[in-house]
């Protein structure tokens, strides 16, 4: 009996050393980590990323390489091939296309990914392994929702037209999905009296709008996944003479601030760039280190997701994101 | 009793194997239970999220059809759509361009058709389509609300099919609004669905999303009803909870593994099924063969136990046998002794015990022949023992009962001696109470002396007062005398003016006017004399009065004296009879003085007479106590050799079945 307790303790002391070992990794020093930075094409929003990911891993310690992909799946395998033969402790990647997320972790082989700017599948995430730092789109959507509930609060009827990014992106389908469900859960009877792709584009956003406008249907507001195509409204509603109209971005870019100081647009979802790109190297330098995220601000209860928040923008506040 | 001790003991050979089965077989039992639990948890998990992750990436697949069917055909719409839009055709080309397209695919027989905001149709002309009210359909409402072609919601044509239309606003640039449009019928959805299905006995629907409506279904009359709105199928009333809650997680429901997938693009939801007891099937025969196999192991088991048990039992029994011969006193049994093992050494062990055995019982017996022989005469001596013993202890009665009547009498004696030492003790006690009393008696009367001699001296003063008071009465009595003598002059004075003033009257009468001032002089002195007799009257009456009260405590006053005279004697007397009393007591005390010490010379001699009886009665209860105990030892003596008796004659008894028992070995 004697024997077996001892047995046990022996075994549980092993355990516990091994965890502890396992675990010991996880400190915010970025000491000698080797980043693989592949980049998915360079646009501004990425660009402000990258740059800070660049500072914050210059802060830690960190050694950081960019490489552009130039929207190539092709050339953004090879780069991952290249990291992992060059020794890299992590990689981040903007995926150029999410559907090859899996052939890319295979690559990557023992080697973490953090991905970032485009979410991949949730099957394809791992906690600590394959990971995903951004802003959660649907928050986004939820955020332009809860603008109209609260201005629109006496309204028992809303009528909204929607323009949407392509079909089967992450940000159409989260921001979109988000921003019915909370619409729809408020009780109030929603009509959804248009809603197309747009694909981002202002100029399609314009045409789509016009045309709508001529079928002559009302719209109390006019909500888009983006500011391009929300300042696509903006223009349609001026040259078709529709007076003080609603309408809604996400991005806080600077024509989109610009609208909600002329007072054409009333409402934004800033993105922080900076945000995502200081967060995705913290995960990194983590993981690189052979650590874990655990304790890493907006981390996801399931560990696969590192979230950075969206701030909510409209006249009162619009000066701070010029 | 023998027969019974038998059949224990071969009881007791049989329990041997017994108890190995007993042992070995429920602990077998129990890992094989075991394992057949284990490997089964084991398996159902790993078959469990097996099948999780079939059906998981069937849906998906199932789902990435869908999309890919769907979207192939909205291409089609939409390339239909474009082309109208650019090449923008009327009357004829138009409905060419539209009979084209009827029955150009089968998953839209249609074609396509067009309907303006003045409710006017285009279509093919083969088309048996009949819509009586275009704007008000679905496919013209849900139409206006976008550009691109897009799947809407389902609903039943006019003529009566389920169906799904794509629909979009055509921009022709005619400055109208115009809806295009292209229908898919649900049950071709439905069959199309279920084609794409991968897992063996899976089952799927599609629902939209949006308000719980079934797209496809392979049971048709479900089709176009919102999910869960048949009350009887639980499975499709939890389902259309999940989606309500937009809860797409796998899960277990109503005994199915489902699993939702969204199909990208539109707001449809792919619900995939498995039931749990078709995929645990497989399962089931394979617990049912490890219980075969577990029961079947076991048998062998319990065989083989049961033959090893008995071939290494075997020499045991030969063994035991022997061994039971030897219980029952049989020692001319044989041993036979084969092989080196543990067995051999017991049975060669055992033949040896046979044979010194053999030679301790013939000796046993020859002891015992002399035991008995012994016995006999050490039972004699012990009754001659006895009977001396026996008349000691009468004896040694008598003498006891003589030691205790001296005892009874030394004790009367003794209480009676304690008794009058009680008394004495009392008497002296009360004695000196008397006498101190007497002290106190001697002390009163002193002082009722002097108190009394006291009371004298004060008579005697009191006697002298009363003496001085009588003087001065009787110097009372000569002044009144003097007094009354004064007043009787006074009054004849007052009698003689009297007369005078009478005199004066009629005098001034005569006088005339003259005289009548003086008249009333007269008169006036007159008056005054009487006024005077009166009051010399008065006082006459007064003094007599106080004469005589003066007479009376002179005489009051003498009779006092005389009683104080006779109480002066009376106390006198008193004193000399103090004295006398005094002198008595004086005597009495000193009497009493002499009687305490008187007594106090027999109380010490009462004690002394008490304490001496005492020790006489303690040493006469010595005496007592040694010669019971003496008289005990005698009775004991005499039981003891009764009892020496006794055990020499079962000593006798004893040899004699010793003799008997050894007579029972044959050897």
């Amino acid at each position: 009996m004697k024997k077996i307790t001892g047995l046990l303790l022996a075994m549980v002391m092993m355990f516990s050393l091994w965890g502890c070992a396992g675990s010991g990794g996880n400190t915010a020093g970025g000491g000698n980590v080797k980043i693989y930075l592949s980049l998915s094409s360079s646009d501004t929003f990425r660009t402000v990323l990258v740059n800070r990911a660049k500072e914050t891993a210059e802060e830690l310690g960190a050694v950081l390489e960019v490489h552009e992909a130039e929207e190539s799946i092709e050339v953004q395998v090879a780069q991952i091939k290249n990291a992992v033969e060059e020794g890299f402790d992590v990689i981040m990647c903007s995926p150029v296309d999410t559907d090859t997320t899996l052939e890319l972790e295979a690559i990557a082989g023992d080697v973490p990914i953090v991905f970032f700017n485009s979410c991949p599948d949730d099957s394809c995430l791992e906690p600590d392994k394959y990971m995903y730092v951004g802003s959660d789109e649907g928050v986004a959507g939820q955020y332009q929702a809860e603008y109209i509930l609260e201005n629109m609060s006496g309204k028992e009827e809303i009528n909204v037209a929607i323009l949407t990014g392509p079909p089967g992106h992450s940000a159409t389908e989260g921001r979109t999905g988000q921003l019915k469900n909370t619409l729809n859960d408020s009780g109030k009877k929603i009509n959804y009296v248009f809603q197309d792709q747009a694909d981002w584009d202002q100029g399609r956003a314009e045409e789509y709008f016009n045309i709508f406008l001529s079928t002559g249907r009302a719209f109390d507001v006019a909500v888009c996944n983006n500011d391009a195509m929300a300042l696509g409204v903006i223009d349609a509603c001026k040259k078709n003479g529709v007076t003080e109209p609603v309408i809604l971005g996400i991005d806080a870019t600077a024509d989109g601030c610009a609208a909600i100081i002329a007072g054409d647009m009333a409402f934004t979802v800033y993105q922080s760039a900076t945000g995502q790109g200081e967060a995705a190297v913290k995960a990194a330098i983590a993981l690189g280190a052979g650590g874990s995220v655990k304790g890493q601000e907006g981390l996801s209860e399931d560990g696969k997701y590192v979230w950075v928040p969206f701030e909510k923008v409209d006249s009162s506040n619009v000066e701070k994101y010029q | 009793m023998e027969k019974k001790t038998q059949m224990k003991e071969k009881q007791r050979i049989i329990s041997i194997r017994m108890k190995l089965l007993a042992i070995i077989v429920p602990i077998v039992i129990l890992l094989m239970v075991a394992m057949v639990l284990v490997a089964y948890n084991t398996s159902a998990e790993i078959i469990e999220n097996y099948s999780k992750n079939l059906l998981e990436s069937s849906v998906k697949n199932q789902s990435f059809h869908i999309e890919g069917w769907l979207n192939e055909n909205i291409e089609a719409f939409q390339a239909v759509k474009t082309a109208l839009e650019n090449i923008r055709p009327e009357g004829e080309q138009l409905q060419g361009i539209l009979d084209t397209y009827y029955n150009y695919n089968s998953n839209y027989p249609q074609g396509v058709y067009i309907a303006d905001e003045d409710g006017k149709m285009y279509k093919a002309s083969e088309s048996s389509l009949n819509e009586p009210d275009p704007l008000n359909s679905t496919w013209y409402q849900e139409g206006l609300t976008r550009v691109n072609m897009a799947v809407g919601s389902a609903y039943v044509n006019a003529q009566g099919e389920n169906v799904i239309s794509a629909s979009g606003i055509l921009n022709d640039g005619s400055g109208r609004t115009k809806v295009i449009s292209a229908d898919m019928t649900l049950d071709r959805i439905s069959i199309i669905v279920n084609g794409f299905m991968e897992m063996k006995d899976a089952e799927s629907f599609l629902v939209d999303g949006r308000d719980g409506t079934i797209l496809a279904n392979r049971d048709n009359t479900l089709i176009s009803t919102r999910i869960g709105s048949d009350s009887g199928n639980t499975f499709q009333k939890q389902v259309g909870e999940k989606i309500a809650g937009r809860d797409y997680e796998f899960s277990v429901l109503d005994g199915n593994m489902t699993v939702f997938e969204k199909v990208s693009g539109t707001d449809w939801i792919l619900v995939s099924y498995v039931p749990k007891h078709v995929v645990m099937a497989d399962l089931a025969r394979l617990r049912t063969i490890m219980i075969l196999i577990s029961a079947v192991s076991i048998l062998i088991l319990c065989l083989v136990i049961e033959r090893v048990t008995h071939i290494v039992i075997n020499p045991v029994k030969k063994l035991t046998k022997v061994i039971a011969a030897m219980t029952d006193g049989d020692f001319t049994v044989e041993v036979t002794s084969k092989g080196n093992d543990e067995i051999a050494v017991m049975s060669r062990s055992v033949e040896q015990f046979i044979r010194s055995m053999k030679r301790m019982i013939a000796s046993m017996g020859d002891i015992s022949g002399r035991l008995g022989t012994q016995a006999d005469a050490s039972d004699t001596m012990s009754r001659q023992m006895q009977s001396a013993a026996s008349i000691q202890s009468e004896s040694m009665g008598e003498l006891n009962s003589t030691v205790d009547q001296l005892s009874l009498s030394v004790y009367e004696i003794a209480e009676n001696a304690t008794k009058l030492a009680g008394v004495v003790a009392d008497t002296k006690e009360d004695s000196d109470n008397v006498e101190h009393k007497m002290q106190e008696t001697v002390e009163v009367s002193q002082k009722g002396r002097q108190d009394m001699e006291r009371v004298g001296k004060e008579l005697e003063s009191i006697k002298a007062s009363i003496h001085n008071l009588e003087t001065a009465v009787g110097k009372v009595g000569t002044a009144s005398g003097e007094i009354v003598a004064i007043v009787q002059l006074i009054g004849n004075i007052a009698e003689e003016t009297n007369l005078l003033s009478l005199n004066a009257s009629i005098e001034a009468a005569r006088a005339g006017e003259a005289g009548r001032g003086f008249a009333v002089v007269a008169s006036e002195i007159g008056t005054l004399a009487n006024t005077s007799a009166d009051s010399v009257e008065h006082i006459s009456t007064l003094i007599q009065q106080v004469s005589e009260l003066v007479k009376d405590a002179v005489r009051q006053t003498g009779e006092s004296a005389e009683d104080i005279g006779r109480s002066s004697v009376l106390i006198q007397e008193a004193i000399d009879t103090f004295e006398k009393i005094f002198e008595n007591i004086q005597e009495t005390s000193e009497m009493i003085g002499h009687m305490v010490s008187k007594i106090n010379e027999v109380d010490e001699v009462a004690a002394n007479v008490a304490a001496i009886s005492q020790e006489q009665a303690a040493s006469s209860d010595e005496i007592l106590a040694t010669s019971e105990n003496m008289l005990e030892q005698a009775k004991g003596i005499a039981q003891n050799s009764a009892s020496a008796a006794d055990e020499s004659r079962s000593l006798t008894a004893s040899s004699e079945e010793l003799a008997e028992q050894v007579k029972l070995f044959r050897i």
